[in-house]
């Protein structure tokens, strides 16, 4: 009783078709030269550069930077690009006479490659001022700019005090409608600065209707509600309906669907960091089977040879939180621990999955593992792993060991651990209060609340969210930072930084403090 | 569920009850008894030691009772031998010695005193302490049942009842064990009341059973209170009373007798006496099991396998099968087995299953003929062997096991054995095998091996229908769905494919999901038909995940989504549906909702093309060429679309044309060319058309190319094609008026004689092409 429609099955259109009547090119330029190409040469390089022949590999970029045989373009990426490896090397002088060799070779591409230089050297603005240049000489080039990296020149530009320059870049990209590399991220943060900026230049009404124009997604709307730099705007929007749940959830849920079908041309990474967006919209909205649902479709669909991409490992973190949510924690925990349970060699790329890990068994009890997760990660994955990562799985560490009553090995790792708590805020938060050291988490808060790029964050964390799934360690840790708001001088930063919110869905992610 | 658990063997007693008698009024005080056992009187001692012992009148000390035994029967005091052989032989005050203990009886028993003989002829009969011997054993026994020792007598009618020394004799037996218990020995009286229970030496009765039962339960006997509660339980000699039959039981079990234990358990189970307490159940086998009875591990076992009274725990399951099996209960190796079979809670040990199988087949456990019959069906540690299966599961299914009567049913339908199919299918059917049911109605409907016979197929899906038999009832929807063997009656149909849509039945979801989606019963609505289609889907129905598929890349009933489109196609083509293996990659070909992928789209390609499915063929064809997704290679794009174009494809005939005409995967070859794009181009193809005119035009070597170039170019105009009007041009120049009205009419012949009658459908319609046929006014004038 199949009955089977074979209008869909149609596929291709044979493009080798060629009903001009034009015929192929019989004759094939000939040539005894050995040809070299551009892939062969970032094949070779890339080969050196992994076994950590890092000069040889600059040299080879060097050397094929000043061969005519190359385009004018193919020789400033390779000159470009020695620039890049010789900044992260901490070569400065090889970086900048490569820079400048790009640049001569070609202006547009060589201050292109130099962009990407970007966070490599704390101050340096050499890269913000080649971006700012592309913006006002060549600005189709500044698409392929992703949002990550312009938030970094924004950064630059603020800590250099040059607000106005910042403002105007940020204007300039919004007249140029940038919409993002779409690589999983959403210039939506940039116009959140953007609108900072006008607000507190007094230009309330054109700060507002950027953000009622381009604001959907909830994190920021929520960070927007709280910081005391968008007061005066908070009437305004309010009366948007910018601040009303089901409002923010559905633009975002909408925001994320055309998202996911405008990366469909970038590629999988692209494609799936919308989707995880999709999937997590769906799930703080408290529809969690059909969270759970699209989950399995997204996953399902992504083809075998693309399953090691950093995004998929994403997804599957948040079918382990849906499963949290669905008070299916031993699930939650199973499914973590079959994702990383690949070889070594693979293993070093789910690093990310293996601190979560770490995480998810002492919230749940199982100390014993978290300890070995954690101790392994730190001292095995040193490579795989950012300061902010191994933080992370040193609170896993800290606060396992507590629970064990190994107070004497928990407070020596604390006590060094506290020194730099800029390494991960809200690791170093979350450690101490499991090492129950209020005093330090109290400070540490009102420091950041104090601090602009910091406060956001800090509201957040003190905000109350909806709870969803079992009641972890972490949902009695933050309880606890119930008791921290009673306290006058919190109260007082708070109120300098902005206002707390009660919000009915939970958090994006739990465990930020 | 076996329930009914009876004690039918006698009690072999070998010691005397401990010593209650004092042979000598209590009429002295303590202190002069005292006094006269120190002083060396044997009688007194011997008092002295029975007082020790009963604890009545000192604080019993089996140590002093021990002590004053051996003064006196250091004098030679009878019955203090006795007493201290009782001592020795149950370790009470002394350090227990079987042989001290015989020899002591044999002392009292050389000295006449009648409990001694007894007791030494228990001995002799158990073999403890001393040789066992059975001719020994009779005469002592003889001689104390002479002076009517009841011990002696309940002895006497064991050794008669088993045949011991002597030739079996079960009236004998009931004579002496009648005279022992009419003696008030418990015993005996229990024995008594087993042979009356069962008819040995005596003829069957139930209510004599249960007398003598009742008499030895009032002396505190657990298997009698047992067996009567048995007897209470089934009416039997006394008025059913399922309360009092588990009251019995349970005084039983907590006399620490583990058969009452398990009809305690049996009783809870089942709700007989008690309310139904599956706990307590659980708590009662595991009383039994802890006293090592073999049915009540292998219950005990069960019930944590089932998860009945207790969480499910597969290894502890097989912990207590495990310790049946080794008490080579047969039931608990053939569990066991399947535990083993399956890694159930163990490891899996194929190995150890099949051995346990054939141990258990070996104990004429009928389950494991069938389980043996699926070990060589499907070569489970073994290599299969159709005809072992067939063989275990015949002989099971002789013993009457249902399963198997199905499956010796299949084997014989697979042999083409269509009349003992039938026969065993039928036994099966009878015994109320659904699935057996369902095979004859299917044999029927189709008519596999029988003629096919729609009102038995019927009847047979009825007798399903009766029972609840969903794929039954889904079949004899079908019959209604397309008036096969009644009257056509979708609604009816529709009924009874609604009846199981929650059983679990994917076609009857699929069914509804077609009524819905064509509209067979007057109401088409597609929402309603994606609905069933993705139920199914979700179950894991191929069809209808392929269905639901094209419902979402269509938006049927729903919005288009791509992505939900995709898995559902996937979901199909991992379960090797064809159309959605090829539809899987076209999803990835085309970055329908997702991005696109070459390489993925060519892995589906490649799984569809082994099938020869055609259009995975010509794509594949395509993609080898382009080099796209895979390595270039001319070679297989060419034999791919040769493949698809032998096979009758249009597209692959054209492109096939256009390897040969541009030499891709062959050398170049215009006739090929022609050959090819001529049977594309003889299915409508414009393309083809378009190319042959090209081909013509520039193949001087054949006659009349430029009039052949013409015709295509006509032709490919008529069927809609964009002919460039460079090419019309050139060929215009090349050719004179009646060349191009050859080629008219040529083209028209051949537009009247393949294409007319599909292009007009029955209405006027005329050949009539798009193309300039003017000639440059120069040219006019030659050509007129």
């Amino acid at each position: 009783m199949m009955i089977h429609k074979y209008g869909i099955v149609i596929g291709l259109v044979l493009a080798t078709c060629n009903v001009t009547g034009l015929r192929a090119q019989d004759d094939v330029a000939k040539s005894t030269e050995t040809v070299i190409t551009t892939e062969a040469v970032w094949e070779e390089f890339e080969s050196l550069y992994t076994a950590k022949q890092h000069a040889k590999a600059i040299s080879l970029l060097e050397k094929h930077g000043q061969n005519a045989g190359f385009s004018t373009e193919d020789r400033a990426r390779f000159l470009g690009w020695a620039a890049v490896s010789c900044a992260r090397q901490d070569e400065d002088t090889c970086s900048s006479r490569n820079a400048q060799a790009a640049i001569d070779v070609d202006p547009v591409i060589g201050r292109y490659m130099i962009t990407q230089m970007q966070g490599l050297k704390e101050g340096d603005l050499v890269p913000t001022e080649s971006f700012l240049w592309l913006l006002e000489n060549a600005n189709n080039m500044i698409q392929w700019v992703d949002v990550r990296t312009i938030r970094g020149f924004f950064n630059e530009l603020i800590k250099a005090s040059r607000t106005a320059d910042a403002k105007a870049m940020l204007e300039n990209l919004l007249a140029l409608n940038y919409s993002g590399a779409n690589d999983g991220v959403t210039p939506e943060g940039l116009w959140t600065e953007l609108a900072r900026l006008k607000a507190k230049a007094g230009e309330t009404e054109a700060a507002a209707k950027l953000l009622v124009s381009h604001m959907t997604h909830i994190t920021l709307l929520t960070d927007i509600w709280q910081d005391v730099d968008f007061a005066p705007l908070w009437n305004t929007l309010e009366a948007e309906g910018l601040f009303n749940t089901d409002h923010m959830l559905a633009k975002q849920y909408e925001k994320a669907q055309g998202e996911a079908e405008r990366a469909r041309s970038l590629g999988w990474d692209a494609w799936a960091g919308h989707r995880l967006d999709l999937i997590s919209t769906l799930r703080i909205s408290g529809d969690l089977d059909a969270a759970g649902q699209l989950a399995d479709q997204t996953l399902a669909v992504i083809p075998d040879h693309q399953m090691s991409v950093e995004y998929v490992g994403w997804i599957k973190n948040e079918v382990a939180t849906i499963l949290e949510n669905q008070n299916k924690p031993e699930q939650a925990i199973a499914y973590m621990e079959a994702m990383v349970a690949v070889p070594e060699e693979e293993k070093q790329e789910l690093v990310s999955h293996y601190i979560n890990l770490s995480g998810m068994f002492w919230q749940y009890g199982r100390y014993a593992d978290a300890l070995n997760a954690a101790e392994d990660i730190v001292e095995n994955y040193k490579d795989a792993t950012t300061d902010y990562g191994r933080y992370w799985a040193e609170s896993a560490r800290v606060c396992a060991q507590t629970k064990m009553g190994r107070y004497f090995d928990a407070n020596k790792h604390w006590k060094q651990l506290k020194e730099t708590p800029d390494k991960n805020y809200a690791a170093t938060t979350l450690m101490a209060l499991c090492m129950d050291d209020m005093d330090y988490t109290a400070d540490l808060y009102i420091k950041r609340l104090a601090d602009e790029t910091q406060r956001s964050s800090v509201l957040t964390a003190l905000s109350h969210f909806k709870w969803i799934g079992p009641k972890t360690e972490i949902f009695r840790l933050r309880e606890r930072l119930s008791t921290l708001l009673e306290r006058e001088d919190i109260q007082a930063a708070v109120a300098k930084a902005g206002r707390l919110g009660d919000w009915p869905f939970p958090r994006n992610y739990g465990g930020q403090f | 569920m076996k329930n009914l658990i009876l004690v039918c063997a006698a009690i072999l007693s070998f010691a005397a009850p401990a010593p209650t008698i004092s042979a000598h009024a209590f009429d002295r005080t303590i202190e002069d008894v005292r006094e006269d056992a120190e002083g060396g009187d044997a009688q007194s001692q011997y008092d002295l030691g029975v007082y020790y012992q009963e604890g009545q009148i000192l604080p019993r000390s089996y140590f002093e009772a021990a002590k004053w035994y051996q003064r006196a029967a250091d004098q030679g005091y009878a019955e203090a031998y006795n007493n201290l052989g009782v001592l020795y032989q149950n370790g009470l005050g002394v350090r227990r010695d079987a042989a001290k203990a015989a020899e002591n009886y044999r002392l009292a028993a050389e000295a006449g005193n009648d409990m001694g003989q007894a007791n030494l002829g228990g001995m002799y009969l158990g073999g403890m302490g001393i040789e066992q011997d059975y001719a020994l054993a009779l005469e002592w026994s003889q001689k104390a049942a002479e002076q009517g020792q009841p011990l002696a007598l309940h002895n006497l009618g064991y050794m008669h009842q088993e045949g011991l020394g002597i030739p079996k004799d079960t009236q004998a037996a009931f004579g002496y064990y009648k005279q022992a218990a009419e003696a008030g020995y418990a015993q005996s009286q229990f024995n008594l009341a087993v042979l009356f229970h069962y008819g040995t030496g005596v003829d069957q009765s139930f209510e004599e059973a249960a007398v003598w039962y009742e008499k030895a339960a009032e002396k505190g006997v657990p298997a009698a209170k047992n067996n009567l509660g048995v007897l209470y339980r089934n009416g039997t000699g006394v008025p059913a009373d399922h309360v009092k039959a588990f009251e019995l039981y349970d005084e039983a079990a907590n006399l620490g007798y583990a058969l009452a234990w398990q009809n305690v358990a049996a009783a809870y189970l089942n709700g007989t006496g008690v309310d139904k307490d599956l706990g307590a159940a659980f708590r009662a086998y595991t009383e039994g099991a802890k006293l090592g009875l073999a049915e009540a591990q292998y219950r005990l076992g069960e019930m944590y396998s089932l998860g009945n009274g207790v969480r499910q725990d597969k290894r502890r399951a097989a912990t207590w099968y495990k310790k049946a099996a080794a008490q080579n209960h047969a039931s608990a190796k053939n569990d066991l087995a399947a535990l083993y079979l399956n890694g159930d809670g163990i490891d899996q040990d194929i190995e150890t299953a099949v051995k346990l199988f054939e141990e258990a087949a070996a104990l004429d456990h009928v389950s494991a003929f069938y389980n043996l019959g699926i070990v060589w069906s499907n070569g489970y540690g073994v290599t299969a062997n159709q005809h072992q299966a067939r063989s275990w599961f015949l002989q099971a299914a002789r013993a009457g096991h249902i399963a198997a009567q199905y499956e010796v049913g299949l084997k014989e339908a697979e042999a083409g054995n269509t009349d003992a199919a039938i026969e065993w299918y039928t036994k099966a059917s009878e015994n109320g095998h659904g699935n057996a049911t369902y095979n004859l109605g299917v044999m029927y409907h189709f008519g596999s091996g029988v003629e096919q016979d729609l009102p038995k197929a019927r009847a047979y899906y009825e007798k399903g229908l009766q029972a609840g038999h969903a794929l039954s009832i889904n079949n004899l929807g079908h019959m209604y769905m397309q008036g096969q063997g009644v009257e056509k009656d979708i609604g009816k149909a529709k009924e009874l494919f609604l009846s199981i849509a929650d059983s679990g039945n994917t076609q009857a979801l699929y069914n509804l999901g077609h009524i819905s989606e064509t509209g067979l019963d007057g109401n088409q609505d597609f929402a309603s038909a994606l609905k069933w289609y993705e139920k199914a889907a979700r179950l894991g129905n191929k069809d209808s995940q392929f269905r639901a598929a094209v419902f979402f890349y269509n938006g049927a009933g729903t919005e288009k989504n791509f992505v939900r489109a995709l898995y559902w196609f996937k979901q199909a083509a991992l379960q090797g549906h064809l159309e959605g293996i090829y539809n899987t990659g076209h999803m990835y070909d085309a970055g329908l909702g997702v991005p696109v992928d070459n390489q993925e789209a060519v892995k589906w390609f490649l799984k569809a093309a082994e099938q020869n499915y055609l259009l995975a063929l010509v794509n594949l064809g395509v993609y080898y060429q382009n080099g796209s997704g895979v390595e270039q290679d001319h070679t297989k794009a060419f034999d791919y679309t040769k493949r698809a174009a032998d096979l009758g494809h249009p597209q692959a005939m054209h492109n096939l044309g256009y390897f040969y005409e541009s030499g891709v995967g062959t050398p170049v070859n215009f006739q090929g060319a022609k050959t090819w794009y001529e049977q594309a181009a003889s299915t409508g193809n414009a393309n083809s058309m378009l190319r042959l005119g090209w081909v013509y035009e520039s193949d001087e070597t054949a006659t009349d190319h430029w009039i052949a170039a013409m015709k295509w170019y006509l032709l490919a105009s008529q069927q809609g094609a964009e002919v460039p009007p460079e090419r019309v041009n050139t060929v215009k120049q090349a050719l004179t008026g009646p060349d191009i009205d050859l080629a008219y009419g040529m083209a028209e012949a051949y537009w009247v004689e393949n294409f007319k009658a599909q292009a007009c459908a029955g209405a006027a319609c005329s050949f009539a092409p798009k193309l300039n046929l003017l000639k440059p006014i120069a040219q006019q004038g030659n050509a007129s």
